[in-house]
Protein backbone atom coordinates (compact mmCIF):
# COMPACT_ATOMS: atom_id res chain seq x y z
CA UNK A 1 0.00 0.00 0.00
CA UNK A 2 1.55 3.54 -1.05
CA UNK A 3 2.32 5.71 2.21
CA UNK A 4 0.43 8.17 1.19
CA UNK A 5 -3.01 5.97 1.81
CA UNK A 6 -1.48 4.72 5.09
CA UNK A 7 -1.18 7.68 6.45
CA UNK A 8 -4.62 8.99 4.87
CA UNK A 9 -6.59 5.92 6.60
CA UNK A 10 -4.39 6.22 9.72
CA UNK A 11 -6.09 9.94 9.93
CA UNK A 12 -9.09 8.44 9.30
CA UNK A 13 -9.66 5.86 11.93
CA UNK A 14 -7.89 8.59 14.27
CA UNK A 15 -11.25 10.61 13.49
CA UNK A 16 -13.76 8.07 13.70
CA UNK A 17 -12.28 7.42 17.22
CA UNK A 18 -12.82 11.20 18.36
CA UNK A 19 -16.80 10.12 18.25
CA UNK A 20 -16.34 7.04 20.51
CA UNK A 21 -15.85 10.37 23.03
CA UNK A 22 -19.63 10.65 23.31
CA UNK A 23 -20.16 6.84 24.82
CA UNK A 24 -20.19 8.05 28.15
CA UNK A 25 -23.21 10.24 27.87
CA UNK A 26 -24.99 7.47 26.87
CA UNK A 27 -25.33 6.37 30.41
CA UNK A 28 -26.03 9.83 31.75
CA UNK A 29 -29.99 10.26 31.00
CA UNK A 30 -30.88 13.47 32.97
CA UNK A 31 -29.11 16.51 31.89
CA UNK A 32 -29.87 18.58 35.42
CA UNK A 33 -28.20 21.51 35.79
CA UNK A 34 -25.38 19.98 37.96
CA UNK A 35 -24.77 17.71 35.80
CA UNK A 36 -24.54 20.14 32.91
CA UNK A 37 -21.99 22.32 35.04
CA UNK A 38 -20.10 19.27 35.75
CA UNK A 39 -19.98 18.56 31.72
CA UNK A 40 -18.96 21.74 31.18
CA UNK A 41 -15.41 21.81 33.73
CA UNK A 42 -14.88 18.12 32.17
CA UNK A 43 -14.62 20.13 28.92
CA UNK A 44 -12.55 22.91 30.42
CA UNK A 45 -10.46 20.59 32.13
CA UNK A 46 -9.94 18.41 29.23
CA UNK A 47 -9.46 21.29 26.22
CA UNK A 48 -6.77 22.88 28.62
CA UNK A 49 -4.64 19.93 29.25
CA UNK A 50 -4.43 19.31 25.24
CA UNK A 51 -3.20 23.17 25.02
CA UNK A 52 -0.55 22.61 27.45
CA UNK A 53 0.30 19.13 25.41
CA UNK A 54 0.21 21.72 21.99
CA UNK A 55 2.11 24.51 23.61
CA UNK A 56 4.96 21.98 24.66
CA UNK A 57 4.54 20.63 21.40
CA UNK A 58 4.99 23.81 19.38
CA UNK A 59 7.93 25.09 21.32
CA UNK A 60 10.78 23.28 20.28
CA UNK A 61 9.95 24.45 17.08
CA UNK A 62 9.82 27.91 18.06
CA UNK A 63 8.76 30.12 21.04
CA UNK A 64 7.76 33.48 20.12
CA UNK A 65 5.85 31.45 16.69
CA UNK A 66 3.50 29.12 19.60
CA UNK A 67 2.88 32.49 21.02
CA UNK A 68 2.33 34.72 18.51
CA UNK A 69 -0.32 31.49 17.16
CA UNK A 70 -1.55 31.73 20.94
CA UNK A 71 -2.70 35.14 20.73
CA UNK A 72 -3.71 34.71 17.20
CA UNK A 73 -5.91 31.84 18.35
CA UNK A 74 -7.70 34.26 20.83
CA UNK A 75 -8.37 37.07 18.55
CA UNK A 76 -9.91 34.34 15.97
CA UNK A 77 -12.12 33.28 18.46
CA UNK A 78 -13.00 37.05 19.58
CA UNK A 79 -13.17 37.93 15.51
CA UNK A 80 -15.49 35.03 15.22
CA UNK A 81 -17.79 35.05 18.61
CA UNK A 82 -18.32 38.88 17.22
CA UNK A 83 -19.78 37.94 13.64
CA UNK A 84 -21.35 35.67 14.82
CA UNK A 85 -24.91 36.46 15.53
CA UNK A 86 -26.53 35.84 19.14
CA UNK A 87 -29.79 35.43 17.70
CA UNK A 88 -31.45 33.68 14.81
CA UNK A 89 -28.26 31.44 14.71
CA UNK A 90 -29.32 27.86 13.78
CA UNK A 91 -26.93 24.65 14.26
CA UNK A 92 -28.14 21.48 14.05
CA UNK A 93 -30.83 21.08 16.27
CA UNK A 94 -29.85 24.15 18.03
CA UNK A 95 -31.07 27.69 18.36
CA UNK A 96 -29.75 30.84 19.48
CA UNK A 97 -27.35 31.55 22.46
CA UNK A 98 -26.58 27.84 22.61
CA UNK A 99 -26.17 27.23 18.89
CA UNK A 100 -23.39 29.69 18.94
CA UNK A 101 -21.80 28.30 21.48
CA UNK A 102 -21.67 24.75 20.35
CA UNK A 103 -20.76 25.83 16.75
CA UNK A 104 -17.67 27.79 18.49
CA UNK A 105 -16.51 24.73 20.07
CA UNK A 106 -16.83 22.97 16.73
CA UNK A 107 -14.97 25.44 15.36
CA UNK A 108 -12.43 25.46 18.40
CA UNK A 109 -11.92 21.60 18.04
CA UNK A 110 -11.59 21.46 13.78
CA UNK A 111 -8.62 24.00 14.10
CA UNK A 112 -6.92 21.97 16.47
CA UNK A 113 -7.25 19.38 14.80
CA UNK A 114 -5.55 21.27 11.51
CA UNK A 115 -2.79 21.83 13.62
CA UNK A 116 -2.79 18.03 15.27
CA UNK A 117 -2.68 16.82 11.86
CA UNK A 118 0.06 18.40 10.55
CA UNK A 119 1.82 17.66 13.68
CA UNK A 120 0.70 14.36 12.88
CA UNK A 121 2.08 14.55 9.05
CA UNK A 122 5.76 16.48 10.19
CA UNK A 123 6.06 12.97 12.30
CA UNK A 124 5.14 10.22 9.88
CA UNK A 125 7.59 11.99 7.39
CA UNK A 126 10.70 10.48 9.60
CA UNK A 127 9.54 7.76 9.28
CA UNK A 128 6.92 5.07 8.35
CA UNK A 129 8.06 2.21 11.20
CA UNK A 130 5.72 3.35 13.91
CA UNK A 131 2.98 3.97 11.66
CA UNK A 132 0.31 1.66 13.39
CA UNK A 133 1.80 3.14 16.48
CA UNK A 134 1.46 6.45 16.05
CA UNK A 135 -2.18 5.94 15.01
CA UNK A 136 -3.40 4.08 18.00
CA UNK A 137 -1.96 6.51 20.13
CA UNK A 138 -3.41 9.45 18.17
CA UNK A 139 -6.83 7.43 17.94
CA UNK A 140 -6.62 6.62 21.62
CA UNK A 141 -5.77 10.28 22.54
CA UNK A 142 -8.70 11.56 19.92
CA UNK A 143 -11.40 9.77 22.23
CA UNK A 144 -11.23 12.70 25.14
CA UNK A 145 -10.93 15.13 22.77
CA UNK A 146 -14.21 13.69 21.35
CA UNK A 147 -15.58 13.97 25.15
CA UNK A 148 -14.36 17.48 25.41
CA UNK A 149 -17.18 18.34 22.67
CA UNK A 150 -20.10 16.57 23.55
CA UNK A 151 -19.42 17.45 27.07
CA UNK A 152 -19.64 21.27 25.99
CA UNK A 153 -22.16 20.02 23.26
CA UNK A 154 -24.67 18.10 25.15
CA UNK A 155 -25.56 20.62 27.64
CA UNK A 156 -26.49 23.22 25.31
CA UNK A 157 -29.30 20.66 23.71
CA UNK A 158 -27.19 18.67 20.86
CA UNK A 159 -28.14 14.85 21.16
CA UNK A 160 -25.47 12.37 21.67
CA UNK A 161 -25.52 11.59 17.75
CA UNK A 162 -25.00 15.00 16.72
CA UNK A 163 -22.59 14.95 19.50
CA UNK A 164 -20.22 12.15 18.02
CA UNK A 165 -20.59 13.44 14.66
CA UNK A 166 -19.50 16.94 15.37
CA UNK A 167 -16.74 15.39 17.18
CA UNK A 168 -15.54 12.84 13.91
CA UNK A 169 -16.16 16.00 11.90
CA UNK A 170 -13.94 18.05 13.84
CA UNK A 171 -11.11 15.47 13.70
CA UNK A 172 -11.35 15.18 9.84
CA UNK A 173 -8.66 18.12 9.22
CA UNK A 174 -6.53 15.76 10.76
CA UNK A 175 -6.20 12.73 7.93
CA UNK A 176 -6.42 15.60 5.08
CA UNK A 177 -4.13 17.19 6.81
CA UNK A 178 -1.57 15.03 7.96
CA UNK A 179 -1.54 13.67 3.85
CA UNK A 180 -0.09 17.13 3.07
CA UNK A 181 2.23 17.46 5.56
CA UNK A 182 3.67 14.26 5.12
CA UNK A 183 4.59 14.51 1.60
CA UNK A 184 6.15 18.41 1.97
CA UNK A 185 7.27 17.87 5.23
CA UNK A 186 10.13 20.90 4.89
CA UNK A 187 7.05 23.38 3.72
CA UNK A 188 4.74 22.28 7.02
CA UNK A 189 8.05 22.41 9.68
CA UNK A 190 7.67 25.77 9.81
CA UNK A 191 4.36 26.30 9.72
CA UNK A 192 3.78 23.87 12.54
CA UNK A 193 4.54 25.93 15.77
CA UNK A 194 1.88 28.44 15.13
CA UNK A 195 -0.71 26.20 14.13
CA UNK A 196 -0.16 24.31 17.39
CA UNK A 197 -0.01 27.75 19.48
CA UNK A 198 -3.09 29.19 17.35
CA UNK A 199 -5.19 25.66 18.56
CA UNK A 200 -3.54 26.12 22.05
CA UNK A 201 -4.54 30.07 22.42
CA UNK A 202 -7.96 29.09 20.83
CA UNK A 203 -8.74 26.59 23.41
CA UNK A 204 -7.68 27.99 26.38
CA UNK A 205 -9.59 31.42 25.31
CA UNK A 206 -12.85 29.02 24.78
CA UNK A 207 -12.09 27.21 28.60
CA UNK A 208 -11.67 30.90 30.11
CA UNK A 209 -15.13 32.25 28.00
CA UNK A 210 -17.73 29.87 28.12
CA UNK A 211 -16.96 26.60 29.35
CA UNK A 212 -15.27 27.79 33.23
CA UNK A 213 -18.33 30.77 33.36
CA UNK A 214 -20.67 27.92 32.83
CA UNK A 215 -19.42 25.25 35.12
CA UNK A 216 -19.66 27.79 38.32
CA UNK A 217 -23.35 28.69 37.36
CA UNK A 218 -24.75 25.31 38.99
CA UNK A 219 -21.61 24.12 41.03
CA UNK A 220 -19.46 24.80 43.56
CA UNK A 221 -15.86 26.11 43.02
CA UNK A 222 -14.43 23.23 44.89
CA UNK A 223 -16.52 21.30 42.80
CA UNK A 224 -15.29 22.78 39.79
CA UNK A 225 -11.72 23.15 41.12
CA UNK A 226 -11.56 19.09 41.12
CA UNK A 227 -13.17 18.50 38.39
CA UNK A 228 -10.93 20.51 35.85
CA UNK A 229 -7.76 19.65 37.90
CA UNK A 230 -8.49 16.28 37.65
CA UNK A 231 -9.33 15.82 34.02
CA UNK A 232 -6.50 18.06 32.91
CA UNK A 233 -4.33 15.93 34.65
CA UNK A 234 -5.83 12.80 33.08
CA UNK A 235 -5.54 14.49 29.60
CA UNK A 236 -1.72 15.35 29.99
CA UNK A 237 -1.44 11.98 31.14
CA UNK A 238 -3.01 10.28 28.67
CA UNK A 239 -1.12 12.75 26.18
CA UNK A 240 2.45 11.49 27.90
CA UNK A 241 1.55 8.18 27.93
CA UNK A 242 0.93 7.93 24.01
CA UNK B 1 21.49 24.80 46.22
CA UNK B 2 20.03 28.55 45.19
CA UNK B 3 21.36 31.51 47.44
CA UNK B 4 18.73 31.06 50.60
CA UNK B 5 18.87 34.85 51.82
CA UNK B 6 17.65 35.18 47.91
CA UNK B 7 15.25 33.40 48.33
CA UNK B 8 13.98 34.51 51.80
CA UNK B 9 13.84 37.95 50.57
CA UNK B 10 12.16 37.16 47.33
CA UNK B 11 9.33 35.36 49.35
CA UNK B 12 9.16 38.28 52.04
CA UNK B 13 8.58 40.95 49.11
CA UNK B 14 6.25 39.03 47.29
CA UNK B 15 4.55 38.80 50.85
CA UNK B 16 5.08 42.79 51.44
CA UNK B 17 3.30 43.84 49.18
CA UNK B 18 0.02 42.84 50.23
CA UNK B 19 -0.30 45.48 52.05
CA UNK B 20 -0.63 47.57 49.49
CA UNK B 21 -4.04 45.74 48.63
CA UNK B 22 -5.70 47.96 51.75
CA UNK B 23 -5.36 51.34 49.81
CA UNK B 24 -8.12 50.36 47.31
CA UNK B 25 -10.26 49.53 50.42
CA UNK B 26 -9.68 52.13 52.22
CA UNK B 27 -10.27 54.80 48.79
CA UNK B 28 -13.59 53.01 48.20
CA UNK B 29 -14.74 51.48 51.27
CA UNK B 30 -15.08 48.45 49.68
CA UNK B 31 -13.08 45.33 47.45
CA UNK B 32 -13.06 47.51 44.62
CA UNK B 33 -14.85 46.12 41.48
CA UNK B 34 -11.42 46.90 39.62
CA UNK B 35 -9.52 44.22 41.67
CA UNK B 36 -11.12 41.35 38.88
CA UNK B 37 -8.67 42.45 36.60
CA UNK B 38 -6.01 42.28 39.11
CA UNK B 39 -7.35 38.99 39.79
CA UNK B 40 -7.72 37.84 36.20
CA UNK B 41 -4.30 39.02 35.95
CA UNK B 42 -2.70 37.56 38.67
CA UNK B 43 -4.57 34.06 37.26
CA UNK B 44 -3.40 34.37 33.89
CA UNK B 45 0.06 34.82 35.17
CA UNK B 46 0.16 31.98 37.85
CA UNK B 47 -1.47 29.66 35.10
CA UNK B 48 1.56 30.60 32.76
CA UNK B 49 3.60 29.93 35.92
CA UNK B 50 2.00 26.97 36.68
CA UNK B 51 2.79 26.01 33.11
CA UNK B 52 6.54 26.63 33.31
CA UNK B 53 6.90 24.24 36.34
CA UNK B 54 4.84 21.41 35.45
CA UNK B 55 6.61 21.27 32.00
CA UNK B 56 9.70 21.39 34.19
CA UNK B 57 8.38 18.55 36.54
CA UNK B 58 6.76 16.30 33.72
CA UNK B 59 10.72 16.80 32.32
CA UNK B 60 12.26 15.56 35.30
CA UNK B 61 10.16 12.88 35.95
CA UNK B 62 6.39 12.05 34.30
CA UNK B 63 5.79 10.05 36.91
CA UNK B 64 6.65 12.88 39.84
CA UNK B 65 4.87 15.76 38.08
CA UNK B 66 1.82 14.44 37.43
CA UNK B 67 1.26 12.51 40.71
CA UNK B 68 2.93 15.26 42.80
CA UNK B 69 0.37 18.00 41.14
CA UNK B 70 -2.68 15.63 42.25
CA UNK B 71 -1.08 16.16 45.79
CA UNK B 72 -1.19 19.89 45.30
CA UNK B 73 -4.81 19.88 44.24
CA UNK B 74 -6.02 17.60 47.28
CA UNK B 75 -3.80 19.61 49.82
CA UNK B 76 -5.58 22.77 49.26
CA UNK B 77 -8.84 21.34 48.54
CA UNK B 78 -8.03 19.45 52.37
CA UNK B 79 -6.87 22.67 53.78
CA UNK B 80 -10.15 24.53 52.56
CA UNK B 81 -12.19 21.82 53.35
CA UNK B 82 -10.07 21.74 57.02
CA UNK B 83 -11.38 25.60 57.65
CA UNK B 84 -14.76 25.29 56.53
CA UNK B 85 -14.24 27.66 54.20
CA UNK B 86 -14.38 25.76 50.90
CA UNK B 87 -16.75 27.87 48.76
CA UNK B 88 -16.36 31.23 50.23
CA UNK B 89 -15.55 34.30 48.31
CA UNK B 90 -13.91 36.54 50.66
CA UNK B 91 -14.61 39.47 48.14
CA UNK B 92 -18.16 39.05 48.47
CA UNK B 93 -19.99 40.46 51.68
CA UNK B 94 -22.70 38.13 52.27
CA UNK B 95 -19.97 35.35 52.46
CA UNK B 96 -17.55 36.96 54.76
CA UNK B 97 -20.42 37.26 57.11
CA UNK B 98 -20.17 33.17 57.55
CA UNK B 99 -16.44 33.42 58.07
CA UNK B 100 -14.17 33.94 61.70
CA UNK B 101 -10.57 35.55 61.80
CA UNK B 102 -9.02 32.74 62.94
CA UNK B 103 -10.86 30.76 59.81
CA UNK B 104 -9.67 33.45 57.42
CA UNK B 105 -6.58 33.28 58.83
CA UNK B 106 -5.42 29.56 59.06
CA UNK B 107 -6.94 29.40 55.13
CA UNK B 108 -4.25 32.14 53.95
CA UNK B 109 -1.43 30.96 55.69
CA UNK B 110 -1.60 27.55 54.35
CA UNK B 111 -2.59 28.88 50.84
CA UNK B 112 0.53 31.22 51.37
CA UNK B 113 2.77 28.18 52.06
CA UNK B 114 1.94 26.30 48.73
CA UNK B 115 2.21 29.26 46.78
CA UNK B 116 5.61 30.04 48.87
CA UNK B 117 6.87 26.00 47.94
CA UNK B 118 6.10 27.25 44.45
CA UNK B 119 9.03 30.12 44.44
CA UNK B 120 11.16 28.15 46.16
CA UNK B 121 10.63 25.29 43.51
CA UNK B 122 11.07 27.66 40.91
CA UNK B 123 14.73 28.67 42.39
CA UNK B 124 16.04 25.34 42.25
CA UNK B 125 15.38 25.26 38.69
CA UNK B 126 16.76 28.21 37.93
CA UNK B 127 17.00 31.68 40.10
CA UNK B 128 15.17 33.60 37.36
CA UNK B 129 12.20 31.36 37.26
CA UNK B 130 12.20 31.71 41.28
CA UNK B 131 12.30 35.80 40.91
CA UNK B 132 9.37 35.36 38.24
CA UNK B 133 7.37 33.58 40.35
CA UNK B 134 7.22 35.52 43.61
CA UNK B 135 7.14 38.47 41.03
CA UNK B 136 3.76 36.80 39.74
CA UNK B 137 2.83 35.92 43.58
CA UNK B 138 3.33 39.00 44.94
CA UNK B 139 0.83 40.51 41.69
CA UNK B 140 -1.83 37.58 43.00
CA UNK B 141 -0.82 39.17 46.66
CA UNK B 142 -1.88 42.48 46.30
CA UNK B 143 -5.65 41.16 45.68
CA UNK B 144 -5.49 38.75 48.13
CA UNK B 145 -4.43 41.31 50.53
CA UNK B 146 -7.36 43.65 49.28
CA UNK B 147 -9.99 40.51 50.60
CA UNK B 148 -8.42 40.07 53.48
CA UNK B 149 -8.19 43.65 54.52
CA UNK B 150 -11.43 44.53 53.59
CA UNK B 151 -12.85 41.15 55.68
CA UNK B 152 -11.04 42.43 58.47
CA UNK B 153 -11.96 46.28 58.37
CA UNK B 154 -15.48 45.12 57.93
CA UNK B 155 -15.34 43.49 61.43
CA UNK B 156 -13.54 46.95 63.57
CA UNK B 157 -10.21 46.27 62.56
CA UNK B 158 -8.09 49.62 61.38
CA UNK B 159 -6.31 49.67 58.03
CA UNK B 160 -3.18 49.57 59.21
CA UNK B 161 -3.68 46.78 61.50
CA UNK B 162 -5.85 44.56 58.76
CA UNK B 163 -3.46 45.70 56.30
CA UNK B 164 -0.08 43.97 58.20
CA UNK B 165 -2.03 40.94 59.13
CA UNK B 166 -2.82 40.58 55.38
CA UNK B 167 0.93 40.51 54.74
CA UNK B 168 1.61 38.26 57.77
CA UNK B 169 -0.56 35.76 56.55
CA UNK B 170 1.31 36.09 53.30
CA UNK B 171 4.72 35.30 55.26
CA UNK B 172 3.97 31.87 55.51
CA UNK B 173 5.46 32.15 51.55
CA UNK B 174 8.93 32.62 53.77
CA UNK B 175 9.72 29.06 55.21
CA UNK B 176 7.98 27.32 52.78
CA UNK B 177 9.87 28.66 50.30
CA UNK B 178 13.30 28.18 51.97
CA UNK B 179 12.71 24.85 53.51
CA UNK B 180 11.46 23.56 49.90
CA UNK B 181 15.08 25.66 48.30
CA UNK B 182 17.38 24.02 50.88
CA UNK B 183 15.78 20.62 51.38
CA UNK B 184 14.31 19.17 48.21
CA UNK B 185 16.75 17.41 46.30
CA UNK B 186 17.26 16.11 42.38
CA UNK B 187 14.91 12.94 43.40
CA UNK B 188 12.32 15.20 45.00
CA UNK B 189 11.91 18.29 42.54
CA UNK B 190 9.56 17.01 39.57
CA UNK B 191 7.11 16.06 43.08
CA UNK B 192 7.51 19.49 44.46
CA UNK B 193 7.50 21.72 40.93
CA UNK B 194 3.89 19.04 40.07
CA UNK B 195 2.39 20.33 43.48
CA UNK B 196 3.19 23.91 43.08
CA UNK B 197 2.15 23.22 39.52
CA UNK B 198 -1.73 21.53 41.09
CA UNK B 199 -1.89 23.84 43.85
CA UNK B 200 -1.95 26.81 42.36
CA UNK B 201 -4.02 26.00 39.32
CA UNK B 202 -6.90 24.65 41.80
CA UNK B 203 -6.43 27.95 43.81
CA UNK B 204 -6.96 30.01 40.34
CA UNK B 205 -10.12 27.78 39.96
CA UNK B 206 -11.55 27.86 43.18
CA UNK B 207 -10.52 31.63 44.19
CA UNK B 208 -9.05 33.72 41.39
CA UNK B 209 -11.35 33.11 38.29
CA UNK B 210 -14.87 33.09 40.01
CA UNK B 211 -14.13 36.29 41.84
CA UNK B 212 -12.82 37.97 38.79
CA UNK B 213 -15.98 36.43 36.32
CA UNK B 214 -18.44 38.25 39.36
CA UNK B 215 -16.44 41.44 39.66
CA UNK B 216 -15.35 41.93 36.08
CA UNK B 217 -17.67 39.92 33.56
CA UNK B 218 -16.10 37.28 31.30
CA UNK B 219 -15.02 38.73 28.05
CA UNK B 220 -12.73 41.08 29.48
CA UNK B 221 -11.26 38.53 32.14
CA UNK B 222 -10.32 35.79 29.51
CA UNK B 223 -8.48 37.80 26.94
CA UNK B 224 -5.97 39.23 30.07
CA UNK B 225 -5.82 35.68 31.34
CA UNK B 226 -5.03 34.27 28.06
CA UNK B 227 -2.59 36.94 27.23
CA UNK B 228 -0.99 37.16 30.81
CA UNK B 229 -0.34 33.51 30.39
CA UNK B 230 1.56 33.74 27.11
CA UNK B 231 3.68 36.54 28.93
CA UNK B 232 4.67 34.20 31.32
CA UNK B 233 5.20 31.63 29.07
CA UNK B 234 7.53 33.64 27.06
CA UNK B 235 9.41 35.60 29.50
CA UNK B 236 10.43 31.99 30.93
CA UNK B 237 11.61 31.32 27.33
CA UNK B 238 13.69 34.30 27.03
CA UNK B 239 15.15 34.55 30.48
CA UNK B 240 15.38 30.80 30.68
CA UNK B 241 15.40 29.00 27.79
Amino acid sequence: MPAVVVVLLAGLITALATGLGAIPFLFVRTLSPKVIAFSNAIAAGLMLGASFTLVVEGMPFGTWQTIIGANLGVAFILVTQFLLPDEGLEFGELKGGGAQKALLMVIVMTAHSFAEGVAVGVAFGGGESLAVLITIAIAIQNIPEGLAITAAMRPRGASIASSAWWSVFSSLPQPLMAVPAFLFVDTFAPVLPYGLGFAAGAMTYMVFRELLPDAYADATRPEVGLIVSLSFTAMVASQLLL
Amino acid sequence: MPDLWLVALSAAAAAAVAVLGVIPVILSGEVSPRLGWANALAAGLMLGAGYVLRQQGIALSPVGGIAGSVVGVTFVFASHRFTNLADVDLSRPEDLASATVPQIVTRELLHSAAEGVAIGAGFLVDPRLGLLMAGTLGLHNVAEGAAISAALIERGWHPTKAALLSAGTMAAHIPAAVATAAWIGAGGLPWVLGFSAGAMFYLILVELMPESYRQRGHTGIAITASAAMSVVVLLHAILVG
